[in-house]
């Protein structure tokens, strides 16, 4: 199910950046009066651009995993799309989604839902979770509390008899009863008032629930890049439960059995049963860890310690038992939480999910790099512009000043401004774009006007007094594009790598901030004991790169095709 | 040929320039930030204090760690904070003399005893006066700071001021920064922070009108003098006596970077160049081995791409030069590490380092062979990170670079004179196609520098990198500035020698 919605969304962001966005830019442009018209020239390009099968459809991938990445909120978050419970209604994950792309206000929307709003009593913070529970199974989980609750009833009940007894007893015999005895009676009864208003209470939210009139919707994946997986067992780096070679264990099944009088270290001991699914079991071995699964989470962990000698059944000890949970006799065993789909991925090692750190992960590189590429290209542009138009001593300060401010070590610089400010997105945008990136176009720029200065049309353009602004920006500058399109993707590429290092190096984004550099890093502290915190960003960052390289070639290819003669 | 002089001329002109441009940048930066030298020590003492409170079970909240006024003073001029940004960093470069005190060891006192016997019965005097001073001060509970006398802010004058005391608390509980603005805050009402206690200046009413005060400040003015007189003595022979009683030479002289002095480290307490001459060998020697490497692999790919454009050969091996491109140097030996260095897969390589502990026992010993296996065993994760690090670029370069060549004219006029393809292929066209990547051996410095932080950092090799990284870290000032001017020199002169080099190789490439 999960997989069928998951291709769904892929597909909607497919369309969506493939159609829908360039003609919405088109119906934009109309609107305002603008036709959009390619050059006979450019549409050849596109067309040869387009040809180039992996160029191309690299493309496809990574633009519409960024757009669909930009709803990453709605698609991967540890908060429910929506809730409602009777006439409230939430959208917990949309706020979010808002709060990410207002980012120059502080928060605009709340992210808080009121416990007594959702049928939860208190006044805290809604716990989703809970709630979601709730929604899906009202009677398990309002079970125990209700029972609480009418035991408490009966006792109080029984309580007050025996008072009223006593008080009975006493004014048969003619005597006053005492004070304190009258003023427990008054107490109890009081209190047996509110509580059965509180009964009453919970069983109209009880009927709430069982009537259907709660829902929650949860995005694909139901865990976010923020908060730490406490719902798991054992202690954080967890290791992914998809299979990767040489690293997660092999997979073997077993059944728990009762609990058994050993006791190792003030920790329980349980017997386990070897058992398989396919009726021929495996047998069990010393230093074995199981996990303990029931109702697809996982309920604890247990370690093998004494195997009997067909290897049939052994002795094992608790370590780790979720809160909450207890062991029940015939529950499975396996060593990898591996049907559960929890934590596919593993955790990092503050026991957050890997897998909404490397999606987050891969939005921040991504527009990271956007950001950086368009702002430096910018600038770049502008200042390879005015060398070419303008030539002379413009041009020589200039090109004297790029040949010193590109010998400034600047990851040196950023990590030393990095150690004193800690900076934010913008601010390493910014000084990535102001000591490298624009750098990287500009003298080409400069070329290009340099020469098409030269040409007829521009010297007509500048005969007829068109101003120098308009001569550069609507005569010159589109027909010195081509460089700068064959050679973004490149660029591109070594901003990714610029995050990567600094997050890695500990100098870049702020350390809540999901990232692939950090992640790396942290993969580097348990390099021994935690590969996946290796594999898994570099498989991400190495894929999405080598995808954008594809594009780069392509790009290359068709806008700038170099034609190598070979004689003979 | 004249206009390529002009030309070598003008970039070597412009190394002066942007050196000092970007080591004023730095500089200045190093300066202004929060958190030097003297917070870090101060917060040290802070740590342990805390520590020490925290073991003995006592109040966290009364202990004042902080360094008094006299001391900051004093270190400050040590780490010569005190001069104005422009002044100091043209100390730092040599060009502006300062002072440069040298302790007096007793032998050279013995030298001179008469001389020193004077200054040593006008140290007697001065502590004399001094002790006095300070007993009838505590008495009296006032407070010395700078050259006035102030009032100590004691329980009865907390109870007097308490919003502000009460304040500047919760002010002063958040750090150093928030004291030094505090400081300032404070300066405007006339009130001092010394430590964690406030303190005014007394007025001259009061202390008049006190008769203790008065002989106190007398005292005090007693006490200034004789430390005067001490100072005359010693200044007759160009020397300096600090209120600790201990005496240096001082000399004014230019001593800066020009003069060979990068001044000492923080960390190492160790000449700053000596530091850096120790850590250089090792990054070169890494760096070297993975520039060789890279050549010897990336150009025969070149090559063999080149000679089969579009072929299979070509086509299959494109993949691993856009792995390459997508992959950092650091990130692939971060790989390896995982993969061979004995975690959950194989155990083949260490987990960094330069050697293994006790290589320098074991070459005294003779075992040759153990040494060179470890050496080996030790370069191959790094050596791979610099491979991975400039592979696609490198063997693009050399690829079409060989085929620019095939479609020139000397190639169609060795092919008409009926050389046969190998010829033509392996020694016409490679050697003048090898020309723009000896030319890049310039930049290969430039490399080592740039790319060292991530691989050393990862490859826990103690060179130059990751002694940049770990100064930035510890803000280790002088071997910040010195790896800063070892990097830009070594990245100019590089450049430079490229394009000297490609010029020098290749007759027809004329700059102007």
């Amino acid at each position: 199910m999960s997989f069928i919605l998951t291709l769904l969304v892929l597909v909607a962001g497919v369309l969506l950046t493939q159609k829908g966005i360039p003609w919405l830019f088109k119906a934009l442009m109309s609107l305002v009066g603008v036709k959009v018209k390619s050059s006979p020239l450019t549409e050849k390009r596109i067309r040869r651009f387009k040809s180039i099968r992996r160029g191309y459809y690299s493309f496809v991938i990574i633009t519409s995993l960024f757009t669909t990445s930009l709803f990453l909120e709605v698609v991967v978050n540890d908060k429910p799309v929506m809730i409602r419970y009777g006439n409230e209604v939430a959208y917990p994950a949309v706020r979010d989604l808002v709060n990410t792309w207002c980012f120059f206000v502080e928060g605009p929307l709340s992210t808080y839902d009121r416990s007594g709003d959702f049928g939860v009593l208190g006044d805290g913070p809604l716990d989703y979770t809970e709630f979601s529970k709730m929604v899906e199974q009202p009677d398990i989980a309002f079970g125990p509390i209700a029972l609480e609750q009418k035991q408490q009833i009966s006792d109080l009940e029984l309580e007050i008899e025996d008072i009223q007894l006593e008080v009975d007893d006493l004014e048969s015999d003619g005597e006053e009863p005492e004070d304190w005895l009258v003023e427990d009676l008054k107490a109890a009864r009081g209190q047996l008032q509110k509580l059965r208003e509180g009964q009453g209470e919970l069983e109209a939210i009880e009927a709430v629930f069982a009537r259907g009139d709660a829902g929650v919707l949860w995005p694909l994946y139901r865990h976010g890049p923020y908060k730490n997986r406490l719902d798991l067992p054992g202690t954080a780096p967890h290791s992914p439960s998809l299979y990767i070679p040489g690293l997660t264990p092999k997979s073997q099944v077993a059944r728990l059995g009762e609990t058994i009088g050993v006791n190792y270290g003030g920790r329980p001991g349980v017997r386990v049963e070897a058992f398989s699914d396919k009726g021929n079991p495996q047998s069990l071995e010393t230093g074995t860890k199981f996990y303990v699964v029931q109702e697809e989470t996982v309920a604890g962990i247990v370690l093998v310690r004494l195997v009997t000698e067909d290897g049939q059944s052994a002795d094992a000890e608790v370590i780790s038992l979720t809160p909450g949970a207890t062991l029940l006799e015939g529950s499975r065993l396996a060593t990898r939480f591996l049907d559960t789909w929890e934590a596919p991925l593993g955790t990092s090692d503050a026991g957050i999910d890997v897998l909404p750190l490397l999606a987050y992960g891969f939005r921040v590189s991504v527009g990271f790099s956007l950001m950086v590429l368009i702002a430096g290209y910018l600038v770049g542009i502008l200042a390879g512009a005015v060398m070419g138009y303008y030539g002379g001593w413009t041009d020589i300060l200039l090109q004297r000043f790029i040949e010193i401010w590109g010998s400034v070590p600047f990851l040196f610089l950023i990590m030393i401004v990095a150690s004193i400010i800690d900076p934010g997105f913008w601010v390493l945008v910014f000084f990535l774009v102001i000591l490298r990136s624009w750098m990287a176009i500009t003298y080409q720029i400069r070329g290009e006007f340099y020469r098409e200065k030269a040409r007829d049309y521009v010297q007509a353009a500048i005969g007829t007094g068109v101003s120098d602004m308009a001569v550069m920006m609507r005569h010159i500058l589109p027909n010195s594009m081509v460089p700068v399109i064959s050679r973004a993707p490149f660029s591109f590429v070594t901003y990714i790598s610029s995050l990567v290092s600094l997050d890695f190096l500990g100098f870049g984004l702020p350390p809540t901030d999901p990232s692939w550099g950090r992640l790396l890093n942290q993969g580097f502290q348990f390099l021994t004991t935690s590969p996946h915190l290796v594999f898994l960003p570099v498989m991400a960052m190495a894929t999405t790169l080598f995808l954008v390289v594809l594009i780069g070639e392509a790009v290359r290819e068709a806008f700038d095709p170099k034609v190598f003669s070979r004689l003979r | 040929m004249s206009g390529m002089w002009t030309y070598f001329a003008r970039r070597l002109l412009l190394v002066p320039v942007t050196f000092i441009v970007i080591t004023f940048m730095v500089y200045a930066v190093l300066r202004l930030a929060p958190g030097g030298p003297i917070e870090q020590l101060e917060n040290q003492m802070r740590a342990s204090a805390a520590g020490e409170a925290g073991g003995g079970g006592g109040g966290l909240g009364g202990t004042d760690v902080g360094l008094d006024e006299k001391a900051r003073e004093e270190l400050k001029a040590y780490y010569n904070l005190d001069q104005p940004i422009p002044i100091a960093y043209l100390q730092w470069l040599g060009v502006y003399p300062r002072k440069d005190k040298k302790p007096v060891s007793l032998q050279q006192r013995d030298l001179e005893p008469d001389f020193w016997n004077s200054v040593g019965q006008s140290w007697d005097r001065y502590r004399d006066i001094e002790k006095r001073f300070e007993s009838d001060r505590v008495q009296s509970g006032i407070e010395i700071y700078g050259e006035k006398l102030h009032i100590e802010i004691n329980a009865e004058d907390k109870a007097a001021y308490p919003q502000l005391m009460v304040q500047f608390e919760e002010l002063l509980s958040q750090g150093p920064s928030v004291r030094d603005r505090l400081k300032d805050a404070l300066k405007g009402q006339g009130w001092v922070l010394n430590g964690s206690q406030f303190m005014r200046p007394l007025s001259d009413v009061e202390i008049n009108s006190v008769n203790s005060l008065t002989a106190l400040s007398a005292l005090y003015v007693e006490q200034e003098q004789s430390f005067q007189d001490l100072e005359g003595l010693l200044s007759t022979r160009s020397m300096e006596v600090s209120r600790r009683g201990s005496y240096f030479r001082v000399k004014v002289a230019f001593s800066g970077i020009l003069q060979g002095d990068f001044g000492r480290s923080f960390t190492y307490n160790e000449d700053a160049l000596e530091v850096i001459t120790q850590k250089f060998p090792i990054s070169i020697y890494f760096g070297l081995i993975g520039y060789l490497a890279t050549w010897l692999i990336c150009i025969p790919l070149g090559i063999g791409k080149a000679v089969h454009h579009r072929g299979l050969f070509d086509t299959s091996t494109s993949l691993l030069v856009f792995l390459g491109y997508a992959t950092p140097g650091f990130v692939a030996c971060l790989l390896l590490l995982v993969v061979l260095g004995g975690g959950s897969y194989w155990n083949l390589v260490p987990l960094g380092g330069f050697r293994s502990e006790g290589w320098e026992t074991w070459w005294q010993q003779g075992q040759y062979w153990t040494c060179i296996k470890d050496q080996i065993h030790h370069t191959l994760v790094p050596m791979f990170g610099y491979v991975v690090g400039s592979f696609a670029s490198m063997t693009v370069l050399m690829k079409n670079s060989l085929l620019e060549n095939f479609g020139a004219d000397y190639v169609r006029t060795a092919f008409a004179k009926g050389l046969p393809e190998r010829r033509v292929i392996y020694v016409h066209a490679l050697r003048n196609s090898l020309i723009p990547i000896t030319a890049g051996i310039g930049h290969f410095f430039g490399i080592i520098f740039a790319g060292s932080f991530l691989i050393e950092k990862v490859c826990n090799i103690p060179g130059m990198g990751l002694l940049g990284y770990e100064s930035i870290i510890r803000r280790d000032y002088p071997i910040i500035l010195a790896t800063v001017v070892f990097g830009v020199i070594i990245r100019l002169t590089g450049n430079i020698l490229s394009d000297f080099i490609w010029a020098a190789i290749d007759p027809r490439i004329r700059f102007k």
